[in-house]
């Protein structure tokens, strides 16, 4: 029945061993600068980092350069003190240490009384106070892998021959929360540091936070039992207590966690924190009764809130854990009367014991930040050397420092907006191996000598001597370039800038050197997928492969927001949004002219069904098996991992797509991508006659689908999931229907549009699209679950019976929400191809309703009635009901909440296929504000008619033709 | 006092011949029989590579009909109808319909295929003969379900008239909608479709309903509350089969059963128990059920059932009860017997290790057939078996098993009739063990097994063929006095009562082996007055 893989996967060609591009940091030939002389490649990097460095926040530039040299602000130090702790302050500004590579490191070069005051002045008013931490040695591992996995060691590595890594300089100058929040932080794309976010949660950031700080150094004794922490406030006002804000009255260690610490009968809370292990993986069901509120994590997750005042109730949840040390934490409070506490788990449905059964431990590991600093603290505003007669320093003094240092000229403080108040002397009177590009800058306080204390010199960075030979190159240089800032080098200096060849290659340089290369793994455990499965892809040409808006969301929102490769380790980062956008801008002006200069011009193919539906084909296991490899909208490949093509359009450019699908090896050497078109013949010379142009437009045609696209043929379902997936005929699946009956029949079609329909009250419940229903409800175990729309765009039918017999026509629709008297199920048929027509009647008059979906993007649907059997009743069909109707041309619009689920300006359209009825003036006095349109051939033809009401809605009268039948076809899209 | 087990010395000979037996066995005597050396078991497994809407091909039998052209429709849980062409010879599955809500009974009438799902009795049929049905058709939806698992429906079943009869069970829990009226019934519902009356209450898992040769109605239902072991029961209209889950509903139109006691207070009356004989003497429309299936000893969820009408094709009992167990992955054996107008008689095991949990037995209809096929499934409720679901045929291999075919209550004792002649020098009074019991129907769940008796067997006489045994029990002795006390004297034989029978001296005359199963389990529910 189905192809067999292992033809394709075994290809040789496909097993080509991977060439990595070996990393080399000088481009292939000298660039022209702009004023025509020749510039040497380590004069044109030397300009990339004075304008990286900021250089031009102190020396001016004259106007020809000063556009080219703008640089990067320093970090804004506004509220630095919640960031540093005093002696990672002092330090910073007495004598930076290097964190990482291509770092700008500054310090103030003042003397240890100057950095008191300078520190103390800068920190503000709110800033990080002495911590000491228990910690996890669990916490620290999970940091360790992160920090192994998702690309730290791109940045943050030293000379090897000298510790490699950077981190060991973080110890003691932030505390594990400020850390953990300043790597947190950037979870919103934008946020306001300087470095990238790899949007960490909570818990990540804080792991990490630890393993930069503690990281080996912390001799990790685990001890059996919980620490424990014993609070005892007035009150607790019933809400969720603010630990950290309570007063701990005793700590300790428990063995169990009980109320046995507990030292009288109300207002007093408990928290518990250390690690449990673990011996066997496995579903562990937690079960936590408490009186009054209780949590408990695990993970650094929040497992079961069980918060607020309530009795001795019980909470659970189930996680599937690995086995293993995992952190947990678990409090309570009890606010008055009666008092409980327990924690039991269940391992695999066995037996429920309390948690204290398994091993818990805490670490006797304790992390301190910040170490004793000879310097002293002051509070703000404080006058020092009063006593011993030297010059008092006031706030005053310290902002004029902050000034005369230069440090006003790139930091924002909280005093103000970084401005240049100091100047220094213009780029171009600098010259090489002077001032602050020297090794040891003489300490002199003098206003025009000062200069500040740089790490250029500092050999941990591996890139200190490189970065020097290029600055006094440039410092050398006579005929600086001038003129504006060219595309192509301001992609340079950006890449530069933001580290990104760290990682990636771009026309041959970059990418992690062999050291490193360990270091870039692999996140799939199956076949090792060479280069494709460890490294980013190359940035070479990027500007020509992406689309404008796919590289911009890369750049701003890293692999969590717009990550196609999950099986790559590395992680890539987001960076703000205006950088991203100007640097996607640069990239598409430089390799999209590159591009097709080199490559035949390609036009987009037009999208239309039929030539999507043979793409459909073509992808499938019919066609060329992409489905072998590739993820199809969230559904796993047959095999590997590879990038999801239900995103291809969003995020690839055709021209590139069209060579890359008939010449991949010749792309990207060392590719497992399969050429199906190896000399202009297809694999499928039935469809399109093998013609490679038409059937690589079929492909994009059916992929330009995106989300929700009809799945391709071969697909299966991950074992032990119950996700049905209709691929080549409908799927039928009778069901307790959720917010319907127990009488439930979800319909699921290959053009992966579905409906739900409700036997015990009549009626079309639901019509969706994209993923179609989880069956686990109905067939996992004693099931008895109720079956839900798991796609998106789940149109709601109103409640009712889409016929009725009305008195007249201000009669209201019947809202009942038992099935009507006198109506009856009669059964459903389906047509050769399965599509169902429902079947019910009321006396005589017997309803039949065909719902047919039809290929293509989002929701849409045939929907056809045939009413025969019809009496002297006036019945009447509704067509739609919504908070508002309105109409163009043979178009009716719906509109408005409850239409579409969670869509409050959902919307949907109808026409009547070959009928032209056209609305009659709306019927008004209906109650409620609610407008009726009866559609007839008399009808008005005014457009446009919207009238917001409580309930609008489109009836059409059924009045049966010569045959005595009434049939009408209603196209639904939404 | 006879001790019912061999003493210590006793069992140092026995294991001392059966050491002697082991190593002669090596030399010349031919191996024990089994009971796949009578009765073969063989899959009918889906083609390699057949796949289903989920990948795998969950073959949940709950339905299970033949076509007449030696090909089956199975109908599962997952609401699949797999036609199986060739089933007994090289069996071909296409899926044949899907989307049917749990059916647990397919029945070939009128040229439709008729099927109870959880909400309605329906039927469907492939009109243009594209080998998938496409009309499905509601015959009557007048029972109500609200949204609960157990809300099972079984069947339908034709009664003679042409009446479609479907068990319901009683649901556990609540459900999502609104609560469900008739549960745990049984409905009749008319040729046309158009009436549906509620004719049975107190049914609890009626997992198996099923027509005799002889016209009448019986169902199996499962161990639970109010229902203290699995039973078989002669089904019949305006009865109370002990259940008070649906009783409010007696008092609804389409009830034809009224609530079983006149006080209204079922449920307070009977919570604490009363033994089984006792409770009928209250409750008038309480049907005893005709067989027994002791816990454990003859599984644990009877399930469906089928007689044997081949004559003589499927071995030497003809006219009997083939009954599945859901959790043995079992068939047990009943031999009927009508006294005084009440339904009792023997069950017997028949055969295990099927693949799993048996949910309906089948025999074949048709001149070529003499086989019984199961469908199996094991979803939700554990069973012995090694696999989740399947289908297989049970097929009599020709050779007649030494076993007892049938036992007939008689004033003083029980007939045995025998497949074969018996070793006559070898029966004695000792040679058989025979126990009497009964339950106690309560609220919770099962019974232990209640005022066990041991019974002395006075005589034992074989006919002159060899093929009956006639035993004659003398006096009891209740067990359940206590460890020290004194046995109690009891009535031989007690109605309402469980009487189980070991037969470890009955030899078979030709080749000396013992019963293929020793043990059986008779339902006395009346004693014959006369011979």
């Amino acid at each position: 029945m189905k192809r067999p893989l292992s033809r394709l996967l075994k290809s040789p060609s496909l097993y080509l061993a991977a060439v990595i591009v070996v990393a080399s940091c000088a481009p292939s030939e000298p660039e022209l600068a702009s004023v025509g002389a020749p510039v040497d490649a380590d004069v044109r990097a030397g300009e990339a980092l004075v304008a990286k460095y900021g250089c031009t926040n102190c020396h001016d530039a004259d106007a020809t350069r000063r556009e080219r040299l703008a640089g990067q602000a320093g970090p804004d130090l506004s509220r630095v003190g919640e960031r540093l702790t005093w002696p990672g302050l002092v330090t910073q500004i007495i004598e930076p240490r290097p964190r990482g590579n291509g770092e700008f490191l500054c310090g103030a070069n003042t003397s240890p009384e100057d950095a008191v005051v300078l520190a103390n002045w800068i920190r503000g008013e709110h800033y990080v106070d002495t911590e000491s931490v228990a910690v996890l040695p669990s916490e620290v591992e999970m940091g360790r892998v992160l920090f192994d996995s998702i690309g730290c060691v791109a940045c943050h590595r030293g000379d090897d021959s000298k510790g490699g890594l950077l981190v060991d300089s973080f110890e003691g100058d932030y505390t594990i929360d400020s850390l953990a929040r300043l790597l947190g932080a950037g979870r919103e794309p934008g946020g306001k540091t300087w470095h990238p976010s790899f949007g960490l949660d909570a818990s990540e950031a804080k792991s990490l936070a630890s393993f930069v700080l503690v990281g080996d150094r912390a001799g990790f004794e685990r001890s059996v039992g919980l620490r424990v922490e014993y609070y005892e406030p007035d009150s607790f006002d019933g809400g969720e207590p603010d630990w950290d804000r309570l007063e701990v009255v005793r700590s300790g260690v428990a063995v169990a966690i009980d109320l046995s610490l507990a030292e009288r009968e109300d207002s007093f809370g408990l928290r518990f924190s250390g690690e449990v292990f673990l011996e066997s993986p496995g579903s562990y069901e937690f079960y936590l009764t408490s009186d009054d509120g209780s949590t408990f994590d695990l993970d650094g997750r929040r497992v079961i809130d069980h918060g607020g005042l309530h009795g001795p109730d019980e909470k659970s949840a189930t996680l599937e854990l690995e086995a293993g040390f995992h952190p947990i934490e678990v409090t309570m409070f009890e606010q008055s009367g009666g008092e409980a506490l327990s924690l039991e788990f269940a391992l695999n449905g066995l037996e429920r014991l309390p948690l204290g059964d398994l091993g818990l431990f805490y670490s006797s590991a304790i992390y301190t930040a910040p170490a004793q600093l000879s310097m002293p603290r002051l509070k703000p505003g404080t006058v020092i050397g009063a006593d011993d007669g030297q010059q008092n320093t006031t706030d005053q003094d310290a902002k004029l420092m902050f000034e005369q240092y230069g440090c006003a000229n790139c930091h924002t403080a909280t005093a103000g907006e970084r401005q240049t108040l100091r100047a220094f002397r213009p780029i171009e009177e600098l010259a090489s191996n002077a001032g602050c590009l020297l090794a040891e800058v003489p300490h002199e306080l003098g206003a025009d000598t000062l200069v500040p204390r740089f790490a250029f010199h500092d050999q941990r960075r591996i890139t200190a001597d490189l970065e020097l030979k290029q600055l006094n190159a440039y410092m050398d240089f006579e005929s600086k370039p001038a003129g504006a800032l060219e595309e192509k080098l301001f992609v340079d200096r950006e890449l530069a800038r933001l580290n990104c060849l760290a990682c990636h290659t771009r026309d041959g340089a970059g990418g992690p050197p062999d050291s490193l290369e360990h270091k870039f793994g692999q996140a799939y455990d199956g076949d090792d997928l060479g280069a494709e499965g460890h490294l980013p892809p190359t940035l070479t040409g990027v500007g020509a492969k992406l689309t404008p808006e796919w590289l911009v969301k890369v750049i701003a929102e890293g692999s969590r927001g717009a990550g196609s490769r999950p099986y790559v380790q590395v992680q890539m980062p987001s960076f703000q949004v205006d950088v991203a956008a100007d640097l996607a801008r640069a990239l598409e002006a430089v390799d999209v002219p590159l591009w097709a200069a080199s490559h035949p011009s390609r036009e987009e193919p037009l999208f239309s069904e039929e030539i999507a539906s043979s793409g459909h084909v073509l992808v499938g296991t019919g066609g060329f098996a992409c489905i072998a490899c590739h993820l199809v909208d969230g559904k796993n490949s047959l095999g590997l991992p590879m990038i999801d093509l239900a995103s291809t359009t969003t995020r690839l450019r055709y021209p590139w797509f069209r060579e890359w699908l008939e010449h991949p090896t010749e792309m990207r050497k060392g590719t497992r991508m399969a050429s199906f078109w190896s000399e202009g013949t297809s694999a499928r010379a039935d469809i399109f006659e093998g013609d490679a142009d038409r059937q690589i437009q079929a492909i994009w045609s059916y992929l330009s689908l995106g989300v929700g696209l009809p799945l391709p043929a071969g697909l299966v379902t991950d074992p032990g999931a119950y996700d049905l997936l209709p691929l080549e005929e409908p799927i039928y699946h009778a069901c307790f229907l959720r917010d319907a009956s127990a009488r439930g029949m979800a319909v699921g079609f290959p053009e992966r549009k579905h409906l739900a329909f409700d036997f015990q009250h009549l009626r079309l419940h639901s019509l969706w699209y994209g993923d179609f229903v989880n069956a686990a409800a109905t067939w996992d175990g004693r099931a008895g679950g109720l079956i839900q729309p798991e796609g998106t765009g789940v149109l709601l039918l109103p409640e009712g019976l889409a016929v009725a017999r009305l008195e007249d026509q201000s009669t209201t629709w019947p809202q009942n929400k038992r099935r009507p008297d006198g109506w009856r199920l009669l059964g459903h048929k389906r047509s050769p191809e399965g599509i169902p027509t429902f079947r019910y009647a009321l006396g005589e008059t017997i309803v039949e309703e065909t719902l047919q979906p039809v290929f293509g993007a989002r929701g849409h649907f045939l929907r056809k009635f045939r009413i025969s059997g019809i009496g002297h009743d006036a019945l009447f069909l509704r067509l739609g009901s919504a908070k508002n109707i309105s109409f163009h041309e043979d178009t009716i619009r719906l509109q408005g909440t409850g239409i579409l689920q969670g869509e409050p300006d959902g919307e949907v359209t109808l026409r009547l296929v070959g009928r032209n009825l056209k609305p009659a003036p709306p019927v008004t006095d209906l109650g409620a504000g609610a407008t009726r349109f009866l559609l007839t051939e008399q009808g008005s033809t005014i457009e446009a008619q919207a009238i917001a009401g409580d309930l609008d809605e489109v009836l059409v009268p059924i009045l049966p033709n010569a045959q005595g039948v009434f049939e009408i076809e209603v196209d639904l899209q939404w | 006092m006879v001790s019912l087990f061999p003493t210590p010395t006793v069992l140092v000979s026995l294991l001392a011949s059966s050491v002697l037996l082991t190593a002669a066995a090596q030399e010349d005597a031919p191996p024990e029989p089994t009971e796949a050396d009578y009765y073969e078991l063989v899959s009918i497994d889906p083609q390699a590579g057949l796949t289903s809407a989920l990948g795998d091909l969950a073959l949940e039998v709950g339905g299970l009909c033949f076509l007449g052209d030696g090909s089956l429709l199975a109908a599962t849980r997952r609401g699949e109808v797999w036609l199986v062409k060739d089933y007994a010879t090289t069996p071909s599955y296409t899926l044949w319909a899907d989307g049917l809500h749990e059916p647990l009974g397919l029945l070939p009438h009128n040229g439709w295929i008729y099927f109870a799902q959880r909400g309605e009795l329906s039927r469907m049929r492939d009109s243009d003969a594209d080998g998938r049905a496409d009309e499905f058709e509601v015959v009557n939806e007048a029972w109500s379900i609200s949204g609960n698992y157990h809300e099972y429906a079984f069947g339908p079943c034709l009664d003679g008239e042409g009446n479609f009869w479907v068990t319901l069970n009683r649901p556990f829990g609540s459900g999502a909608f609104e609560v469900a009226d008739f549960r745990g019934w049984a409905a009749k519902i008319t040729p046309d479709g158009k009436i549906c009356e509620m004719v049975a209450s107190g049914l609890r898992s009626p997992a198996g309903i099923g027509r005799s040769p002889w016209g009448e109605l019986f169902y199996t239902d499962n161990q639970g509350e109010w229902c203290p072991a699995n039973k078989l029961s002669l089904l019949q209209e305006g009865k109370f089969y002990g259940h008070p889950w649906g009783i409010e509903s007696s008092d609804l139109p389409m009830s034809k059963v009224p609530y079983p006691i006149p006080t209204r207070d079922f449920e307070e009356r009977f919570r604490a128990g009363e033994l089984i004989p006792r409770v009928t003497s209250e409750i008038k429309s309480l049907v005893l059920p005709a067989i027994w299936f002791p816990y454990n000893k003859l599984g644990r969820s009877a399930s469906g059932f089928d007689w044997d009408e081949s004559k003589g094709d499927f071995g030497p009992f003809a006219g009997q009860l083939f009954v599945g167990d859901q959790y043995e992955a079992s068939i047990n054996r009943v031999a009927l017997e009508q006294v005084e107008g009440i339904w009792q008689g023997a069950a017997f095991p028949f055969r295990h290790q099927l693949a799993s949990g048996v949910i309906r037995a089948r025999f074949e209809k048709g001149a070529e057939a003499n086989g019984l096929v199961v469908g199996m499934s094991d979803r939700g409720w554990t069973s012995v078996g090694s696999r989740r679901d399947g289908l297989q045929r049970i097929s009599w291999t020709g050779k007649v098993p030494f076993e007892i075919h049938s036992i007939e209550a008689r004033p003083d004792g029980f007939r045995l009739h025998l497949t074969k002649a018996c070793d006559a020098q070898l029966v004695t009074t000792e040679g058989f063990r025979m126990t009497s019991y009964t339950y106690e129907f309560h609220e919770a769940y099962g019974s232990d097994e209640m005022d066990n008796a041991r019974l002395e067997i006075q005589s034992a006489t074989v006919s002159k063929d060899g093929k009956t045994v006639d035993l004659v029990v003398g006096t009891a002795q209740l067990l359940d006095a206590g460890e020290d006390a004194e046995a109690l004297p009891a009535p031989a034989l007690r109605e309402g009562y469980v009487h189980e029978l070991h037969a470890d001296c009955l030899r078979d005359a030709s080749s000396g082996a013992a019963l293929l199963h020793g043990d059986s389990y008779y339902t006395l529910n009346r004693i014959p007055s006369v011979k």
